[in-house]
């Protein structure tokens, strides 16, 4: 019965996102990264369906019948033989070919697409929530713990990020123990959340000072009715860009990371299958099917996160838009 | 002796929504050491005339019609031509003067950029000579020449600024709302210099405004805007008078005064008009007090309401 | 005449205090230890009193950095007093928490000066009009609150319905957005409004329309007005009495008729010449000249503080920072030579 917005708020709310999408999609260049990120996405969640092994687990090793297979397969066509590298025939079972294991993979990529793409949604959720809440009680505290989380963050933002990784990983308990893809993840957040929750914290510093919040404190607003009701709505922008943002670099973290071997062996991402091609030296030996794919794939999924940061900008800042 | 000639300018914006009719058929002459008010509020196309005398309207934006400079088409002068005028023979002053200069170089370098552009030759000596010249024209000590924009204050920025255009011995000077951001008695410490500027030096100014008590201070005629039409032109006597177009009046009368009797203020009901669907006919019909069935249909043309003065009424 | 007196501040001092950087700190232990630690703040408001009445409108003139906006945040508890006394109907509230002050805040409300910035984007016009009346539970259902928004929005001359109800600041112009800020500030009757440059950012043609909704309202509600304005002619128009701020300080203090064609201050004179007329033809008065620029507010001149820019000043102007001194019971003016200034003036011997 008491409510502090009313019903029709609701429905304008529903009419807000309509009118954005209609905008959104006069951008191309965020509509073709929300393509290609619903693609991505919706073979990542079929992935069980789509391949004719399951994921490289435990119980299942998907090996060749034929075992592992050096051989050098070759097209006879006349006057010339195509060579392709080892452990590829397209007219095998294994079409994109496999590891020098045995892994399928085909099955490989879809299930490394999953992986790397919960990592990436994981880390930029995170990155954003842990960011609004540093952000936002900093701005709003102020004072001695608004510096000293300031002074954290700007250590934080000092180091470069890749070598910070690294430095993280190796850490005993956490390099040493089961690596899984939530620990990746964790990883991310913890050395990215400086970059939003500074964003943040200034919107935040600014929309404190201005005169809608002072008049709603003339109303008698507490400090959370302002922060709920009048700072976060007018973040929200703010937080979505950022949470673009984080995605696009956690999946080149995580492919880092995974590239050199930290990630859970049972549920390889894209990078682990990077890091399995370099471990049996697959372009020495032509085997450019481990790597050609997983790194388009991460590419793609860079991609699409960028082109969707870049429509969303262009509808935040006017100026940008195309006349 | 008319320097400039304004003769039917029309400005519009081709936008993706529709004709943006900014400036729609505007006429006025200028004439030597004279000092024309263009007034009206904000987004009446006072502005975009200035603009587009200079030739500073980018596309979407077209300019049409005539403007005569000293007997010179404008339209027709070449990009390199019409480079040389600017800033040199007729130069402008833009609005908010924290934005118009530069935060990085000092003060005085800028204004010696002005002369360098125009006088390629000029010797260093005699370059600083003449902005320490202009600068005690406008009231500032020349030492001050050596400093950066924030370390001047607002007055003073401002008047750094009316220096900047001043320098190169313009005919024409174009100033938008010179005085707007300024506190009282700064604005009238600066109208005051520029008062006695135009007289010391003879100068033929343009002085956008929506501030009709500054019009009154310096300026001999004035030009009434109204969502980018020229409503009523003439002598600040004839005009604050005894104002035809009701505008003006309206105008007029949502001025307070300090002076005299404390009267009641008008109001204008509505709001105005947005220049993509402007109102048919009279653009002002929709506010007016003495509206009549014809403003609805027809644009009023002008006519001769006095001497060198017209009025866009229908009801003349 | 008590009774009616709704608004009372008498010394009212805003001092802000300039941070120190670590460094300055560190320095003032370690090396000047013994000595006085510089402590600069920015003398916003010193020593401001003045009183309004219910029905009342006062206007609080000066230009900018004088310090009006900031006794306007000080009267509504939005920023601490550094000291002083803030009677509102004869109780004390400068020392208040903000939990104490709660309640008080349905009785005094704020307009703010720029239309763009005082709604916020996400609120509907209902849920800007109406936030005040649901933050103190003013009533117990929608349906009331709603009837109340739609009972201020006729009082301002907007249309009342549901169209516009739901309407966001970005689709209305700077003059309904206003008129909506007036709304808001009179949807909880209050006795006490503050109006922070009310009229400055809108259209000339559209100021009228907004000042005369104030004037209406004062006028029916009884409220006290604080009109806080740079602009001395439209003090003119809206207030009863005025106050003219330079430097924190009132320096003159009147009924708004008795100031502007009788100025006392030096500062006063000086600015009302300043005034530009819209008549071109009106004789303009010889301006008082005022020399110099607005001094910071960090490091005030000694004693009187206009007395740099002063050309009636002498040496005792340099001694002390005068209070306001009567020169009638209901016109008040802070300069000890003012009997001389204004005589001088009037025989036209002005040095």
């Amino acid at each position: 019965m008491y409510k502090l917005q009313s019903n029709k708020t609701l429905q304008r709310r529903w009419k807000t996102w309509k009118k954005f999408w209609t905008v959104y999609k006069s951008n191309r260049l965020g509509v073709i990264g929300i393509v290609i990120l619903v693609i991505l996405i919706v073979l990542a969640i079929t992935a069980d369906g789509l391949t004719p092994y399951g994921p490289p687990g435990p119980d299942e090793i998907n090996l060749q019948e034929s075992g592992m297979d050096p051989r050098v397969w070759t097209i006879p066509i006349p006057f010339t033989t195509i060579e392709l590298g080892p452990f590829w025939n397209p007219f095998s079972d294994h079409p994109f070919g496999t590891t020098e294991l045995g892994f399928d993979v085909y099955t490989l990529l879809f299930f490394g697409l999953r992986v790397s793409l919960a990592v990436a949604f994981i880390s930029g959720i995170f990155v954003v929530l842990l960011g609004t809440i540093i952000g936002v009680s900093s701005a709003y505290v102020g004072g001695k713990v608004d510096a000293v989380i300031m002074r954290i963050s700007e250590v934080i933002l000092v180091i470069p990020p890749l070598p910070l990784l690294l430095m993280l990983a190796s850490v005993p308990e956490i390099g040493g123990g089961t690596t899984t893809w939530e620990l990746t993840a964790i990883l991310i957040v913890a050395i990215y959340w400086p970059v939003s929750a500074r964003l943040i914290r200034g919107q935040a510093l600014s929309l404190k000072e201005r005169t809608f919040v002072l008049s709603a404190k003339a109303a008698g607003a507490s400090t959370p009715y302002i922060i709920f009701k009048h700072i976060l709505p007018n973040v929200f922008p703010l937080m979505i860009t950022m949470m673009i943002t984080a995605m696009r670099q956690a999946i080149l973290f995580e492919a880092f990371l995974a590239y050199l071997g930290f990630s859970d062996p049972l549920n390889w991402s894209l990078g682990f299958i990077l890091n399995t091609a370099q471990a049996e030296a697959a372009f020495t030996r032509g085997a450019w099917w481990l790597m050609f794919p997983p790194a388009i794939l991460i590419a793609l999924i860079g991609i699409s996160f960028a082109f969707i940061g870049i429509a969303l900008d262009a509808i935040v800042n006017p100026r940008l838009r195309k006349r | 002796m008319v320097l400039l000639e304004v003769n039917n300018l029309k400005t519009y914006f081709y936008t993706r929504a529709g004709i943006v009719k900014a400036v729609d058929d505007v006429s006025f002459k200028l004439e030597k050491e004279q000092t024309l008010g263009l007034a009206g509020e904000s987004g009446c196309g006072k502005t975009t005339t200035c603009l587009s005398i200079m030739r500073m309207i980018q596309p979407p934006g077209k300019i049409e019609g005539n403007i005569t400079y000293k007997s010179k088409d404008l339209g027709k002068l070449s990009k390199k031509e019409m480079k040389d005028i600017r800033g040199s023979k007729i130069s402008m002053i833009f609005q908010g003067a924290m934005n118009a200069l530069n935060p990085v170089h000092r003060v005085g370098n800028q204004i010696f950029e002005v002369i360098k552009i125009h006088e390629p030759d000029v010797s260093k000596e005699e370059g600083y000579n003449r902005v320490f010249d202009v600068l005690t024209s406008v009231g500032i000590d020349p030492e001050r020449a050596r400093d950066y924009p924030h370390q001047l204050s607002g007055g003073m920025q401002q008047r750094a600024l009316i220096a900047l255009s001043l320098v190169s011995n313009p005919d024409i000077i174009m100033a938008d709302e010179p005085v707007t951001a300024l506190d009282v008695i700064v604005q009238s410490q600066v109208l005051k210099s520029v008062k006695s500027l135009k007289d010391r030096l003879g100068l033929s100014m343009i002085i956008i405004t929506h501030d009709l008590s500054v019009i009154a201070e310096i300026c001999d005629k004035t030009a009434i805007m109204y969502a980018g039409k020229l409503v009523e032109f003439g002598e600040n006597r004839d005009i604050f008078k005894e104002p035809l177009h009701p505008y003006t009046a309206a105008l007029l009368s949502a001025f307070p005064s300090l002076t005299g009797p404390r009267m009641e203020l008008k109001e204008i009901k509505g709001a105005p008009p947005d220049l993509l669907t402007p109102p048919s006919g009279c653009r002002f019909h929709p506010r007016c007090p003495k509206v009549m069935d014809i403003c609805k249909k027809k644009n009023p043309a002008y006519t001769d309401s006095r001497k060198d003065g017209y009025v866009a009424c229908h009801l003349y | 005449m008590n009774q009616d007196v709704i608004i009372e501040v008498t010394n009212l001092v805003k001092h802000f205090p300039l941070k120190k950087s670590l460094t300055q700190t560190l320095r003032e232990q370690f090396f000047y230890r013994g000595k006085e630690p510089i402590d600069l703040k920015v003398h916003a408001v010193d020593k401001v009193s003045f009183k309004i009445s219910a029905g009342e409108t006062f206007g609080l003139v000066g230009e900018s950095g004088c310090g009006k906006t900031t006794v306007g945040l000080l009267l509504l508890k939005l920023i601490e007093p550094t000291s002083g006394v803030i009677n509102f109907r004869n109780e004390d509230i400068s020392q208040l928490s903000e939990g104490e002050i709660k309640t008080k805040r349905k009785e005094m409300q704020i307009i703010f000066q720029n239309p763009y910035e005082s709604l916020s984007p996400r609120f509907s016009v209902l849920d800007t009009i109406a936030e005040p009346l649901r933050l103190l539970k003013i009533y117990n259902s929608e349906d009331e609150v709603v009837e109340r928004v739609k009972e201020t929005l006729k009082s301002v001359g907007l249309p009342q319905t549901e169209d516009f109800l739901d309407r966001y600041p970005h689709e209305l112009s700077g003059g309904m957005r206003q008129r909506v800020g007036v709304a808001r500030a009179y949807t909880l009757n209050p006795s006490f409004i503050v109006a922070d440059e009310p009229v400055s950012m809108l259209d000339v043609s559209i100021r009228v329309g907004v000042l005369r909704i104030m004037k209406d309202l004062v006028k029916k509600f009884q409220t006290a007005f604080l009109f806080i304005t740079h602009d001395l002619a439209l003090a003119r128009y809206m207030c009863d009495r005025i106050g003219v701020m330079y430097l924190g300080r009132i320096v003159e203090l009147g009924k708004t008729e008795d100031v502007i064609n009788n100025p006392l201050h030096p500062y006063t004179k000086a600015l009302i010449s300043a005034v530009p007329d819209p008549d071109p033809e009106a004789t303009r008065t010889e301006e008082i000249p005022i020399v110099g620029e607005i001094p910071s507010g960090l490091i005030l001149p000694q004693g009187c503080r206009f007395n740099p820019r002063c050309i009636y000043a002498e040496e005792k102007c340099k001694e002390t920072d005068p209070d306001l001194l009567e020169a009638d019971p209901t016109h008040l003016v802070a300069c000890i030579r003012f009997k001389e200034v204004n005589n001088l003036v009037k025989e036209g011997e002005v040095e």
